[in-house]
């Protein structure tokens, strides 16, 4: 359905307006100039900073630079989970645009991956896809493909090429007809309040009576918390690409449309402000100054 | 640096309330709205999400990375600028300076252009000739170029030629080998066709000497057993012992067999004298002078100038055959009395003269004379009948002593069988006539041909006598020629083909014998061809060389006829005097009168001879 | 051959560990069954079975793996589950557990070098 193409494509198209910060402790020659960048929701931040490093690299030596690092708030970012799920987890409700701090030094290996090179998000990339599709088919559709599809895969999300990846992802959306959908659901569900990084376990799309299972049946499996009870006000949010979806949106439709490339639909649990009108998100235009 | 303002654009909150939301929002297709609900709900969301983060900030952010570059960018170049003194007057001196400077290298690179053009005029021009020169030197290419041309059409031209030349020669070449092959063929042929030549030469050299061989040791062998005859017998012959002792010449051997001779001859003599008639006391006294001629070198001839003539007072017509003998191997052509009248020689187609020695009316063979290569058609022995004189068919004459059966003499010349041969009244000579229409006369010191007379037809046979040659021809004539002009003088017709002539003893009588069954009695006295005719009944001439004898009393003639049988006709009566018939079985081809009278030797072609007598 | 024995006793650096969340506290205390496979030309553990905390990441493992085989602990070891797919070094096995174990048990591969991509 055309509403269905439009959705996969402004999930696809998502931006978040994000400030890069240089840190202060780095050694510059000069100040440096923070750097206005349009990360894209469903891309990692090793894959999309290159320009960051430039223009950093402007104002620092090369051998004062190690390998970037981003934070924000104190909060180390990790790079090998979505922009978009860093976002909505860290900075949902909090001004635009997103201010990152880029870092050079002081690496936190307790907290972070390394990040060498793109072929690193590559295979982190594709082990997600495999993983998921080990949920959804056993495998069998992501064990079929070539190698060279799984290329078209990565390639489309490193270019950002919106077609050449649909090409060969429709194939893991399919499912047999007899089934009602993927054998299981992957998901990912993340919550800033817990040590634990995330939720996974399995859940099916179709209950054996043949109800379709919707966002608030997973919700009430999986995080019971974030549905409120009757007359509870509700304390979370569910933010899945920045949105908050309906609970009784149909969690096979969600895992076909509302995944990320790598075929995981993750969901953000995010504690709601409390001022439902209040300003919970500013948005923020920022002026130009002349140069100092 | 960036400031806050405040948008009531409250999407986002409101998105809070989810149960507003689900009712503001339009249901577009009418459809069941709890289906939709969820969906449209989340189109709005993501829309509006969109706005509020990705939309408003796209421009700004992309406007905001350009000026930063931009900034860079000058930021960079005032930088290099700013490394520059910075203090005003120091500035613009610099500058005047600077200025002064670049004046002076422009008039330098003013300079330095004009130099440059002027090199690139120069070199120019040089360019200019060269390309000149270079098309001239295309203009002399292309010429030798044609030139070359020209004279590759000129060698092809050659080639062609040579080739055809080379054909030629070839075939020639060709044909050559062919003809050398052939000649050599023709050579080895040839070598061949003279080895086997050779050959038989050799073989018949070899079996003449053989022959020669076998008679010498035959001779010796008959010599011995004379020898010892001689030595057994006694001789008291005692003066002609000594004469002949004196009258002994060089050669040991011959003197020894001349002395065998002698003693024989003596022998027989005295033999002969036992049962003599009277005309043999004439015979006695030629002995004497006989002696003389004895005994002398081998091959002279000289000696024989002395032969007395022999004279028969009475032939008697003999009246049967004393011996009928099967002389030779095949038949006989010719028989001859010898002038002593005890000796008779017989020669045929046997190619051998077999010498006979009548006694008491037999005959005995004394000897054999060979060396004629074809048969013998003529046999004459010489006056004093030591010398037989032969004619044979191998176109030569040939001489032989008595004693010795090797010919002495060999005359060759005639391209035909020699008919006759003759002893010519001169001495030394003989006369031969032959089928090839020649006559020849030969002298024997010389052995050879001394004239030779063309006549005009085969010359069948010839006498001789006084300074005269008779020879009688098939064309039926009968010539007389000169002998010593060596012209014929008359011409006598013949009733036929003339097939013997016979002289009488007193040279008077012309006897001729035609093929006709005539015999001719011509007087040569008188010119005027006084002929008698004689025929019989009966009489045939058997051949072409039948031979008629006048009796040596020109009293009788004899004849063999075809039928075997002799006629004796009486030359002054012209008739028949007698026959003898029967003992020949074939026809007689010559017949011979004894000088003495008393024997007649007939010849046949079947081999026979036969003695006849009147007793 | 069920031949379980105590993982070691090193506590882990990476995952700090305040029981926070109610549902989430009883589980972290659960052991899970791993069978550790090995893959190619890598050593094969003679202990296979062990039990591990729910909360032990994929990289400790790992580490743990490498010293017990006594490897270089610089030196790379790849994990697969499944056969299929190489978990992020920060997952849990807990997680992985839940959602790809079979009969009771993780099954893990491991391996020195790249096996599955």
């Amino acid at each position: 359905m055309a509403d269905d193409k439009d959705v996969l494509r402004d999930v696809w198209f998502g931006r978040i307006p994000t400030c890069f910060t240089l840190n202060q402790d780095e050694v510059t020659e000069r100040e440096a100039e923070p750097y206005y960048l349009l990360l894209p929701r469903v891309s990692y931040l090793t894959l999309v900073t290159d320009k960051v490093k430039k223009h950093f690299l402007k104002v620092m030596k090369q051998e004062d630079m190690e390998e970037m690092w981003f934070e924000y708030e104190g909060t180390p970012l990790k790079w090998h989970y979505p922009i978009g799920v860093l976002f909505d987890l860290h900075a949902s409700n909090t001004v635009l645009p997103w201010s990152i701090t880029v870092h050079f030094k002081n690496f936190p290996d307790r907290d972070l991956l390394r990040c060498p090179s793109h072929s690193v998000i590559e295979a982190h990339f594709m082990s997600s896809i495999k993983e998921a599709d080990a949920l959804k088919h056993k495998s069998q559709v992501v064990n079929d493909m070539q190698k060279k599809d799984h290329k078209q895969l990565w390639m489309g999300l490193q270019n950002d090429k919106f077609d050449q990846f649909w090409a060969m992802n429709r194939k893991l959306m399919e499912y047999p007809t007899e089934e009602g959908g993927f054998r299981y659901i992957p998901f990912r569900i993340y919550q800033t309040m817990s040590d634990r990084p995330f939720i996974q376990k399995l859940f099916r799309p179709v209950s054996p009576e043949g109800n379709t299972h919707t966002l608030g049946s997973l919700l009430k499996e999986m995080y019971p918390a974030a549905i409120p009870n009757e007359g509870q006000q509700k304390r979370y949010q569910v933010v899945i690409h920045g949105i908050e979806p309906l609970l009784e949106t149909p969690l096979q439709w969600l895992s076909e449309h509302l995944s990320h490339p790598d075929n995981f639909l993750h969901i953000c649990i995010v504690r709601r402000l409390d001022e439902p009108p209040s300003p919970s998100c500013l948005l923020v235009f920022p002026t130009v100054t002349s140069a100092p | 640096m960036a400031a806050l303002t405040v948008k009531p654009f409250a999407v986002i909150a409101e998105s809070a309330g989810q149960a507003e939301r689900s009712s503001r929002v339009l249901a577009p297709m009418g459809g069941g709205r709890s289906l939709e609900t969820w969906k449209r709900h989340i189109v709005r969301q993501l829309k509006d999400r969109d706005l509020s983060q990705h939309l408003k900030y796209q421009d700004l952010f992309r406007f905001y990375t350009r000026l930063l570059e931009k900034t860079s960018l000058a930021k960079g170049m005032l930088s290099c600028s700013v490394r520059h003194p910075s203090t005003n007057s120091s500035t613009i001196s610099s500058l005047l300076h600077q200025n002064n400077q670049l004046q002076k290298t422009m008039g330098e690179l003013a300079y330095q252009v004009v130099e440059l053009q002027h090199q690139i005029k120069i070199k120019e021009s040089v360019l200019e000739e060269q390309h000149t020169r270079l098309g001239e030197q295309e203009r002399q290419f292309t010429g030798v170029f044609y030139a070359c041309q020209e004279l590759q059409e000129q060698v092809e031209q050659v080639q062609g030629e040579n080739k055809e030349l080379k054909r030629e020669y070839d075939a020639v070449l060709e044909r050559q080998r062919g003809a050398e092959t052939r000649l050599r063929e023709e050579k080895v042929r040839e070598g061949h066709l003279l080895e086997d030549m050779i050959l038989l030469k050799k073989q018949a050299a070899a079996r003449l000497n053989c022959r020669n061989e076998r008679r010498s040791r035959a001779r010796d062998a008959n010599l011995q057993k004379q020898l010892q005859g001689a030595a057994r017998s006694k001789v008291t012959v005692n003066i002609e012992s000594s004469s002949s002792a004196r009258t002994s010449g060089s050669t040991s051997l011959k003197k020894e067999n001349q002395d065998q001779d002698s003693t024989e001859r003596r022998h027989t003599r005295l033999f002969r004298s036992a049962s003599a008639t009277s005309p043999r006391i004439l015979t006695s006294i030629r002995e004497l002078f006989d002696r003389k001629r004895r005994g002398h070198s081998v091959c002279s001839l000289e000696e024989d100038l002395m032969c007395p003539v022999r004279i028969c007072l009475s032939a008697r017509v003999p009246a049967r055959a004393l011996q009928m003998l099967d002389a030779h191997e095949q038949g006989i052509n010719a028989v001859r009395f010898s002038s002593s009248s005890d000796m008779v020689a017989t020669g045929g187609t046997d190619r051998v003269i077999k010498l006979w020695e009548v006694r008491t009316g037999s005959l005995t063979h004394k000897a054999t004379l060979d060396g004629s290569t074809e048969g013998i058609t003529c046999i004459e022995f010489d006056p004093t009948g030591y010398k037989i004189l032969a004619a044979s068919y191998d176109k030569s004459a040939l001489l032989w002593q008595r004693d010795d059966s090797v010919p002495k003499l060999t005359l060759t010349g005639h391209s035909r069988k020699v008919t006759a041969a003759r002893f010519s009244s001169s001495p030394h000579q003989v006369v031969t006539g032959s089928a090839d229409r020649t006559v020849r006369l030969w002298d024997l010191h010389r052995a050879a041909c001394v004239q030779e007379v063309e006549v005009a037809s085969f010359c069948s046979d010839l006498v001789c006598c006084a300074n005269c040659i008779i020879s009688g021809h098939y064309d039926s004539k009968i010539r007389i020629w000169d002998s010593r002009a060596a012209s014929c003088v008359q011409e006598l017709p013949a009733q036929g083909k003339v097939t013997s002539l016979d002289l009488s003893t007193d040279h008077r009588k012309l006897l001729s014998c035609c093929r006709d069954d005539c015999l001719q009695l011509v007087d040569l006295r008188m010119w005027s061809n006084d002929r008698m005719c004689f025929r019989a009944e009966g009489f045939k001439c058997g051949s072409d060389s039948t031979k008629a004898v006048i009796s040596p009393d020109s009293c009788f003639l004899a004849a063999g006829s075809a039928d075997g049988s002799i006629y004796i006709w009486n030359a002054s009566t012209s008739s028949l005097e007698a026959r003898l018939p029967d003992k020949h079985s074939s026809s007689i081809s010559a017949v011979s009168w004894s000088l003495s009278g008393e024997y007649v030797v007939s010849v046949d072609k079947s081999r026979r001879a036969v003695l006849w007598s009147d007793i | 051959m069920s031949d379980s024995a105590e993982s070691p006793t090193e506590t882990q650096k990476e995952e700090p560990q305040p029981p926070s969340d109610d549902s989430a506290a009883n589980e972290e205390k659960k052991k899970i069954d791993v069978l550790l496979k090995a893959v190619g030309d890598t050593p094969i553990m003679k202990t296979k079975k062990w039990a591990v905390d729910r909360g032990r990441t994929v990289q400790s493992l790992a580490q743990f793996i490498l010293r017990f085989l006594k490897i270089d602990a610089n030196e790379q070891l790849f994990i697969y589950v499944n056969q299929s797919f190489a978990p992020s070094p920060d997952q849990e096995v807990g997680v992985l557990f839940d959602c790809f174990g079979s009969d009771g048990k993780l099954i893990l591969h491991y391996c020195k070098s790249q096996a599955w991509g």
